[in-house]
């Protein structure tokens, strides 16, 4: 009866952590500014309020516009990060193809980064989006992204160990003037292995 | 869920009054289109607008109805009632048959376009498809620019149909 019994630890072998002195230096440096595809279009923002049922006549009737206020029509304030997406190429690349427009942005180091440790799991939890001046039709909004903060130590969240990341955008207009700026947290985190079976199915 | 035939029958050979474009034809859309067509990714600004007329593919879009309104639009002309007439008799499936299209002029960049129909004909009577039972409508759209050219023109044919309604038991 002297069947051998494996004897595992009682600790699980250590897993892959991150390196906040790495990256460090990425976090909080000024990002390049990038031009959009596209100048504010009316035919944009009447789609968008389409989509939104946004009944605002600030966005679409002329006159009133003139008369209100803005001295002119005005595009949604939320619609500001329109401007700053990249073409529907570059999001078949990046989802599909997994290859990046611009891999020596500081964003997507971090980001492969906490991937390459094992933070797989990214989830949104607070966006704020502060506006400073209008946006007309015609405009042509540039914008900079960049990571501004990162936890240097893992948090215990519901949804597995993870790392609040927070992501800059900045607006500026065709007279450098900035017209917007957002603040978009997102975690990072180690799906537990619960979460993994299920999606695996 | 009446259908009086003959007075939709009178709405033949009805054109609609000028029907103005919701937008001017703008570089945004034009390059939306190009990109998902082309796989185009030339920015805005490194186009040469002046030159560049819009994809003549691209002549309906301008014309389209909104996908949603503040004030709801009641249907006042011949080709909108006449659809309203069948959606209310029971027709309410709605296939394309054929598009004929025919481009005279280029549109360009900040072009205000408008549009006419004309009820062209409508099928004596209905017709039996493997879709179900259903009438044609024949629709022509003249389109114009601002100056009053007419640049298109499309000659569509619809089939508004009753789905078959299938019931489990059989």
């Amino acid at each position: 009866m002297s069947k051998k019994i494996e004897i595992k630890p009682f600790n699980s072998p250590p897993e892959k952590t991150l390196d906040y002195e790495k990256l460090k230096d990425l976090v909080g440096q000024p990002p390049p500014r990038r031009l959009p595809h596209d100048e504010v279009s009316e035919s944009d923002i009447r789609h968008w309020c389409e989509v939104m049922q946004d009944a605002n006549p600030l966005y679409y009737d002329t006159e009133y516009a003139r008369n209100s206020e803005y001295g002119g029509m005005i595009a949604p304030p939320s619609m500001v990060q329109t401007w700053s997406l990249g073409t529907m190429k570059a999001a078949i690349n990046q989802f599909v193809h997994g290859k990046l427009e611009y891999p020596e942005d500081n964003l997507n180091k971090v980001n492969a980064a906490l991937e390459e440790a094992g933070y797989t799991g990214v989830m949104a939890t607070a966006q704020d989006l502060t506006c400073l001046k209008p946006i007309r039709p015609g405009d042509t909004i540039s914008s900079e992204t960049g990571p501004v903060q990162l936890s240097d130590y893992d948090h215990y969240t519901r949804q597995g160990v993870g790392r609040y990341y927070t992501i800059m955008y900045r607006f500026f207009n065709q007279h450098d003037e900035e017209v917007a700026f957002m603040t978009f947290r997102v975690v990072w985190y180690k799906p537990p292995m619960a979460t993994r079976r299920l999606y695996k199915g | 869920m009446s259908f009086d035939y003959a007075k939709v029958k009178a709405l033949v050979g009805k054109e609609s009054s000028a029907i103005p474009a919701l937008d001017k034809v703008s570089k945004s859309d034009i390059r939306h289109w190009c990109e998902l067509i082309d796989e185009n990714n030339t920015p805005f600004h490194e186009i040469n607008w002046e030159e560049k007329a819009a994809p003549p593919a691209m002549m309906m879009v301008w014309t389209m109805p909104p996908l949603w309104s503040p004030e709801p639009k009641e249907p006042t002309e011949p080709h909108e009632l006449m659809l309203k007439a069948l959606d209310d008799g029971g027709y309410d499936g709605t296939i394309g048959l054929t598009l004929d299209q025919e481009f005279f002029q280029s549109a360009y960049v900040g072009d205000r376009l408008s549009y006419q129909v004309t009820v062209a004909n409508l099928s004596p009577a209905e017709v039996e498809t493997s879709m179900g039972k259903g009438y044609q409508v024949d629709l022509v759209y003249t389109l114009s620019n601002q100056q009053g050219e007419k640049i298109s023109r499309h000659t569509c044919s619809l089939l508004k149909f009753k789905e078959l309604k299938i019931s489990k038991e059989s």
